[in-house]
């Protein structure tokens, strides 16, 4: 908020009401899932708060962490498959081998 | 969805020793285990190697197969990865072979196990990034489930806003509350974790 220092009584209202409602819908923000004057009143906002600039580069940062989880728990899921479809195909081999062995 | 089992972890050293010696006695429900605990990695590797994942799963195969037959000779000098690279390499080495004159992808000079040592730990952003995922997978669990969805649905599965908002029978509005409440809560829960505001986009 260090950077509200300019402006009288109304400003100093219309940042305090910006700041609770831009607050509440930052994710809104971050997803791009904003009308145009909406995004237009958090960006103004954005300008003069370092909170809440904060609080997107942690959003953002929070939201790309958890598609990394979700991208590495996608791999596991799929090497797991991997990892059933290969020992379904060595048992098959291995006891094709003991059946010929017998 | 939301409640999907996560593949269970790599077994200790000492459990993969005992596995190898059941296997060697001829248990082949122990070398099943092995087999599925290393396939994925081995699988990864051929890939790297620059087969097709149908190569690299059949190569897997022939592989572990390979490995099945000489398990006697398996003296545990080495990991047990670390034999059966050596040998997925050179069956590797022996379908590119027959696929094109000059195969080795990773230049025939190089040591094989060069591409196992690039699996540690790269650059500090990525050790970094490493433990913001565990801490966010451990913070996911402690938020009630009201939050944990949405978040899970939208954010780690990759869901579109109004898919997982009528997966979850919500309106929009009430979805999209929802999941800014418990990325919040999820910032509060990874506050030390998080990158410098300067790092830019993740």
């Amino acid at each position: 908020m260090t950077r509200m220092s300019h402006g009288g009584p109304f400003h100093r209202f219309r940042f305090k009401r910006d700041h609770k409602w831009s607050g509440e819908h930052m994710s809104e923000y971050l997803d791009g899932e904003m009308p145009e004057s909406a995004r237009a009143r958090i960006e103004r906002h954005l300008a003069e708060c370092e909170d809440c600039e904060g609080l997107l580069g942690n959003l953002r940062g929070i939201v790309g962490g958890l598609a990394a989880l979700g991208r590495e728990r996608r791999e596991r899921r799929q090497g797991a498959s991997v990892a059933s479809a290969v020992a379904a195909g060595v048992r098959a081999r291995i006891e094709e081998d003991d059946g010929r062995d017998a | 969805m939301a409640g999907t089992p996560e593949p269970p972890e790599r077994p200790s050293q000492a459990s993969e020793a005992t596995l190898i010696e059941r296997a060697k006695g001829g248990d082949m429900a122990a070398f099943e285990e092995l087999v599925m605990v290393n396939a994925d990695r081995l699988f990864m590797a051929l890939r790297r190697f620059g087969l097709t994942d149908d190569e690299a799963q059949e190569v897997a195969q022939e592989t572990f197969l390979r490995a099945w037959r000489a398990l006697g000779r398996f003296e545990g000098r080495s990991q047990f990865f670390t034999w059966i690279y050596r040998i997925g390499f050179n069956e590797a080495q022996r379908k590119l072979g027959r696929r094109r004159p000059a195969p080795a992808p990773s230049g025939p000079d190089e040591d094989p196990l060069d591409a196992v040592a690039d699996e540690a730990p790269g650059p500090q952003e990525r050790a970094e990034q490493r433990e913001l995922i565990t801490h966010l997978a451990d913070a996911l669990a402690e938020l009630p489930s009201s939050l944990r969805e949405p978040v899970l649905l939208r954010d780690v599965e990759g869901l579109s806003t109004s898919e997982a908002a009528s997966l979850l029978e919500l309106g929009e509005a009430a979805f999209k509350s929802r999941l800014h409440r418990g990325r919040l809560a999820l910032r509060e829960l990874v506050a030390g974790y998080l990158p410098p505001p300067d790092a830019g986009p993740a």
